[in-house]
């Protein structure tokens, strides 16, 4: 198995990655760099950033309540909508949003045990 | 509290992103310069979209000032005109873009050099500019001329200089007019995909896209159509043949016969295309569901309407802000 198809492409939808996005698509434009240069970027974004959640974020905790409004299970990607949420993050502080979208991916990778 | 630890962690990865990328630049021939400008992009859009306070965000302030070191220079040197606007605050570069009243103050001004050519009434024409400025929100349509010094001002920041308002004279030969305004339309529809939809075109060009190939097709009408005798348009038309594509002299044609306030409702005409609002649909879907969490799930159990969630790895956009949680715990009933 190729090292680029080990991590989900899911966290290209962050900030962060629609940043980077963004900044690969301006270079692309600029046909500063090739678009199979950007894809390279964008998979080894993949890799790094979760390797940064798994490792330096591990402890960080984070719980939340809320109502259930929509949920869908397909191709083994949860995905939630809930409203009205309480989110109780490190060190008590508390957040309120009126309506969250989750995208869970399988912590088990296809393949793995 | 988890957003402090966003800034840290997102300069981390991008560090780590831009190091390991090195190898691919070198691959690619691609000049370290640019790797290097993708990641001061990346950090800009990062502190632009103010999900959290990066390590790096002191920076971009005294940035601007002229030889502040060798790479801000590169950098300057190369970058895209979004960031040429020196001491503009960066955050603000994407709002002038898209800024209506730029696109309206274009519009407004073309609509006087068309009365004046047509000799159409002075009031029609002021009539049309009101309306134009309106729909951008824009009262002061007094100081036009003097905003616009009568020239044409291009997306990008350029200027093309329009002395007369006709083109009897050419000064550049058609052709290259024709690519140097191509090349302003791409500039402002990168732009415009960045903004979320919200430009419109200049006045003078009407951008068409086919939906099912979503091949662009540019049309340019205005510069001979509107303001040009019609013996020249004639032959423009013959001229443009290969640039512009089949029916674009029907059209043209067509826009060449309008008055001025028809013509501004086909300025305003771009704010309301109907791909762009597909866009900008899409834009919000994404914009709405900006309140995301992407994380990797450890279990989902649900018993009768309560349902539980362990959750692994998160990035979470709440109000505006990030998170990052290792572990993460739901609960909510249906």
């Amino acid at each position: 198995m190729s090292a680029s198809n080990v991590y989900y492409e899911l966290y290209r939808r962050s900030s962060i990655g629609v940043a980077l996005i963004d900044s690969l698509d301006e270079l692309i434009k600029d046909s500063k760099i090739q678009p199979q240069l950007a894809m390279k970027i964008l998979s080894t974004f993949d890799r790094s950033i979760s390797e940064a959640l798994t490792e330096k974020v591990k402890s960080t905790r984070l719980s939340f309540k809320g109502h259930l409004d929509t949920y869908r299970f397909c191709d083994d990607v949860w995905t939630f909508i809930i409203l009205d949420v309480h989110f109780k993050m490190e060190g008590n502080e508390a957040i309120v949003a009126d309506k969250i979208k989750i995208v869970a991916n399988n912590v088990k990778k296809p393949g793995e045990q | 509290m988890s957003n402090n630890i966003v800034g840290n962690a997102y300069r981390d990865i991008i560090e780590d992103v831009i190091n390991s990328s090195r190898i691919d630049f070198e691959d690619s021939g691609v000049d370290e310069t640019t790797l290097r400008e993708l990641q001061l992009l990346w950090q800009e859009r990062l502190t632009m979209s103010g999900v959290a306070i990066f390590p790096w965000d002191p920076e971009p302030i005294p940035e601007p000032e002229p030889g502040n070191g060798g790479t801000a220079v590169n950098y300057e040197m190369s970058s895209p005109p979004l960031y040429a606007g020196g001491g503009v605050p960066i955050s603000a570069t994407p709002q002038a873009f898209s800024n209506p009243a730029m696109a309206a103050m274009r519009a407004a001004q073309h609509i006087q050099e068309f009365a004046r050519e047509e000799r159409v009434p002075a009031e029609i024409a002021d009539e049309s500019i009101k309306g134009v400025m309106k729909r951008a929100g824009l009262e002061d349509a007094g100081d036009l001329d003097g905003a616009n010094g009568g020239g044409l001002i291009l997306p990008g920041g350029g200027r093309i200089a329009q002395v007369d308002g006709s083109s009897d004279e050419p000064e550049l030969p058609r052709e290259a007019v024709d690519r140097l305004l191509e090349l302003h339309i791409l500039r402002q529809k990168n732009g415009e995909s960045e903004a979320g939809g919200r430009h419109s075109l200049p006045s003078n060009i009407t951008l068409r896209r086919s939906r099912q190939s979503r091949k662009i097709e540019f049309i340019l009408s205005q510069v001979d159509g509107a303001l040009d005798s019609s013996d020249d348009d004639d032959s423009d038309d013959d001229d443009d043949d290969d640039i512009a594509n089949v029916g674009a002299g029907g059209s043209s044609a067509g826009r060449r016969k309008n008055n001025a306030g028809d013509d501004s409702d086909a300025i305003n005409s771009d704010l309301d295309d109907p791909d762009d609002e597909i866009n900008s649909q899409d834009d919000e879907e994404n914009e709405d569901s900006g309140m995301i969490m992407l994380c990797l799930y450890d279990k989902v159990t649900r018993t009768k309407n309560k349902w539980k969630c362990v959750l692994k790895d998160g990035v979470v956009n709440v109000n505006g802000k990030d998170y990052l949680f290792g572990k993460g715990s739901g609960e909510y009933e249906w």
